[in-house]
Order: structure tokens, then sequence, then C-alpha cells
């Protein structure tokens, strides 16, 4: 992987070690949140193109991981709406991410799932991230770009509506919240 | 309640993926071969300085081009002459020509910052029918959010996610945010890169056009093959063999086909003669991908 000519070998060095740091992250932010693989591979693509647009942009250490899930965040709203799509780009990533789905076996978590759904974007996104990335509420703050206070607050709106969400459907969140840690853990 | 919820919810995730790979790499390499766009000041919104507006011409045979026809070549006849950039002031607006499509992004942020402007261009290989457009929607300078936690942004909404893209607000007259390409040279007129922005616009934002792509470059936006401006519009090859449409590509210049197995995702080199042709992608100036299958597809030809 040489740098390409005319590249400033110091941004593309600066590139590479944020790149190899985080790509495992980002992918799985955005499998978590399309529905093929191709929309994966369009959506990694798109987030570390804008990166490197951005590359002076960038912030430094831990702050980098959370600036990568905005710029990706809004790639996929974008590829919602259909207006972003590269299909030239990354083939052998979409080869490789199809081929993995194949060997990927769903959950068998269909009532959360549905009750999951039920809810608003934002309070799936707000759950997402506590929940698959592992952020914490200032980290999510930091993401969705507003203050830490509303970040709590909107976090624990969101897991009212889920719970309640789970409540309606007719799902004890007692006894099958420990069912479903046990299925989260690995533990069935 | 919270560790339950947020252990529910971890039970939904899709497992995190293949992590680092061949392809991932060969990713990072594609994405490297473009140059970065340099920095630009980004918390402060400049202040628009007035730039000369374009003489006024009265050629009365011009009344019957097409504007935009117009508006190239006053452009061609007046712009400085080593510029990577044409900017006027035109009313309301700054109309910003793209004279030089494989200028460094350098030159392009330099000229835009000379005249004030907030935005920054930079330009992607695309095929036929996207040169000229936006290759990605234009992306707000979220980044302000993400590093000052002073002022929230648009972002910072939380009615869904529409409410985070500025630009897909109240689009007004022009479109978004008052940015919007100067046109495509998919149709029959003159092929303009550029884009024109309301004067009163401080938003600062990344525009990525679709320029011509160099030989053998790779295209970064695409049309798929049977749009119009693309090779094969209204050439008909959905559901024709693979034999019919390589024979068919080949007459048309193309020197190398990339198959893909449409249900499997992978790669195919080659596919049986008698298998057939799903979809059509361009991939660079003389090379093409076509999705293909065992069985015909529900899909069609356009025309």
């Amino acid at each position: 992987m040489s740098p390409p000519e005319g590249c400033d070998v110091g941004l593309r060095q600066r590139f590479e070690e944020l790149y190899l740091a985080h790509y495992p992250d980002l992918l799985a932010y955005v499998r978590r949140r399309t529905d093929s693989p191709d929309d994966a591979a369009d959506a990694i693509a798109e987030t570390f193109t804008t990166a490197w647009r951005r590359i002076d942009e960038l912030p430094a250490g831990p702050q980098a991981r959370l600036w990568l899930y905005g710029v990706a965040r809004r790639v996929l709203a974008n590829q919602r709406r259909g207006e972003s799509r590269r299909s030239a780009l990354a083939l052998r990533l979409r080869e490789e991410l199809t081929v993995w789905d194949e060997g990927t076996p769903a959950a068998d978590q269909d009532a959360v799932r549905a009750a999951f759904g039920r809810l608003s974007p934002d309070d799936r996104e707000l759950l997402s991230l506590v929940s698959w990335e592992g952020l914490t509420a200032p980290e999510i703050a930091t993401v969705l770009g507003c203050s830490q206070g509303a970040a709590r607050i909107r976090l624990h709106r969101a897991r009212k509506r889920l719970a309640r969400e789970l409540d309606s459907a007719g799902l004890d969140l007692s006894r099958y919240g420990s069912r479903a840690v046990k299925l989260a853990e690995g533990q069935s | 309640m919270t560790p339950k919820i947020d252990h529910l919810v971890a039970g939904l995730a899709r497992d995190p993926g293949p992590g680092l790979t061949p392809g991932s790499r060969e990713l990072l390499d594609e994405i490297t071969r473009l140059p970065a766009a340099a920095q630009i000041p980004a918390a402060v919104p400049p202040t628009p300085v007035p730039v000369p507006a374009t003489r006024i011409r009265k050629r009365r045979m011009w009344a019957l081009l097409p504007a935009s026809f117009a508006v190239v070549l006053a452009w061609a006849l007046t712009a400085p002459a080593q510029a990577a950039l044409d900017i006027r002031r035109e009313g309301d607006f700054f109309m910003v020509v793209v004279k030089d499509p494989h200028a460094d992004p350098r030159v392009y942020n330099s000229e835009l910052r000379s005249a004030g402007l907030p935005i920054r261009i930079v330009t992607e290989p695309a095929s036929p029918s996207r040169v000229g457009t936006f290759t990605t929607i234009p992306a707000s300078v979220l980044d302000t959010t993400l590093t000052s936690s002073s002022t929230p942004s648009p972002a910072a909404t939380p009615t869904g996610d529409r409410a985070d893209l500025p630009w897909q607000g109240d689009s007004g007259p022009i479109g978004i945010s008052g940015i919007e390409s100067l046109g495509s040279c998919a149709a029959d007129q003159p092929c303009v890169l550029g884009v024109r922005i309301l004067a009163t616009t401080t938003l600062q934002t990344v525009i990525s056009l679709g320029r011509p792509a160099r030989p053998g470059e790779i295209y970064r936006s695409t049309a798929r093959l049977d749009m119009p401006g693309e090779l094969l519009h209204c050439v008909p090859f959905v559901n024709r063999t693979v034999s019919e449409v390589r024979s068919l590509v080949v007459r048309k210049g193309v020197r190398t086909v990339k198959w893909v197995d449409q249900a499997a995702g992978r790669g195919l080199n080659p596919p049986p003669d008698s298998w057939f042709v799903h979809e059509g992608w361009p991939y660079s100036a003389d090379t093409v991908l076509f999705y293909v299958g065992p069985t015909q597809t529900e899909a069609v030809d356009t025309c």
C-alpha cells in the first residue's frame, strides 16, 4: 500500500492509522444499521471518504471514533433517502460482506425487535449507541451534537418508551429481561 | 430497569462483521487516491466580499440560446486565465464554475476563501451522467457540533433523521440550503461544472462534484448503465445472456467486463455464457460491471 503519487505522506499515514484503528468499529456500526451488505459497504466507503477529505478536522485520540460515528450516522440518513450510492467503490469489500452475511444466523428476539422497531429513529439510535457501541452519555452527546444533559434526558426517555412498548406487547420486562440478558450474554 | 433494557437492546445487535479484511485495505487505497481537502477556518463564518458582477451582454441573438449556455460562454470569454474556479456575483447568487476539474482542492478552497464563500469544493471522477452533479449530498459542517459543544447545530434537534440534515429543511426557491449544481453534462447542453449559491448563505459545507474521469480512473459516482447519458441507455441488455451482452459492450468500446454473481455477491471470472444479466453499472471509462445470475430477473430494461 504505497502512497499514491502526489499524496501528502504525512496525511496518508495519519489517515491509515485512524482507518486501521477504527474501521472494525465503524463496520460494526454500519452493519447494525443497514439491511444489506451492499448498503453497509457503500456506507463505510462513504464515511471514510468523508474522513479523508476532512483529515485536517479529524480530532485526535478517542474523539476520532465519535467523530466518525457522527459522519456515518449522516451517511446512513442520506442512504435511506437513496441519495448516496457508489456502486463502483469497494467491490471486493461488498463481496466479503455478502459472504460473511451468509454465515450469520438471525437472532431469536422477535418480540423485543418488534418493540424496538416501533420506537422513533432517534430513540433507537440513542439506545443502540449505548448497547451496541458501548458509548456513555457524554460520548453520545458528542456523536449527536447535543449537550450532555440533553443526551442523558433523551436516553432516559428512550429507555422508558421501550419499556412501555414491551409492556404493551405483553412482555414482562422482569422475566423476559432476565432471559434476554442470558441470550445477550450467550448463556442460553 | 436500565440494565435490563440495555441488555435487551444489546441482544438485538448484529455481529460486528469481519473486521479488517483484504477488501477493507483495498478500500483504504481507493480512498487515498483522492487528494485530501486542505484545512479552512471553520469556526468563524466568513464575511462575503463583493465580487464584480458579470457584464451585461446585449447581443440580441443570445436571447435565443438556453440560459445556461449563455452563462458558459460568458465565463469562457471573461474568466481569469489562471484560476481553477470562476466566481461571480450575479444578483442574489454567487456562481462558481469549476474551470479546472483536476485541480487540487486546496486551490479551490483558497479561491473560495478569497471570495468570502464558506463552502469547499472537491471533485470526483464520475460516470457520464453524473458529471456536473453533486456526487453526494452536501455535508453540513456537522463537525463544528463535534468540536464545539457551545453552539448546538440543527443536528441536535431531536425530531428524526431529517432534522439532522440542514440541507433537507425548508429548501426555498433554489433547493438545498440555497446551493445547487449548475447542471449535468448528460443533457444536450454544454457541460457546466459548478454551483450556484445563495449569497446570504453562511452554511459551511463540502460540495462534491462529479468530474470526467481520467483514463483508467475508477468512477466514484455512477448511475446505472441504462440511465440517460450512460453507455447502455435504451440498449436492451437486462435478461440477455452473458455472451450476448459481452459482445454488445465490446462493440461499444468496453475493454474489461467485471461479472458479479448477484445472489452470492461474488466476482465471477468468467460466468457461464448462458447466465443472464440482471443489472449493469459503469466502473471506469473502459470497464463495466454486470450483476448476473443463472436465471432471469424480474427487472426490465428502462426503455
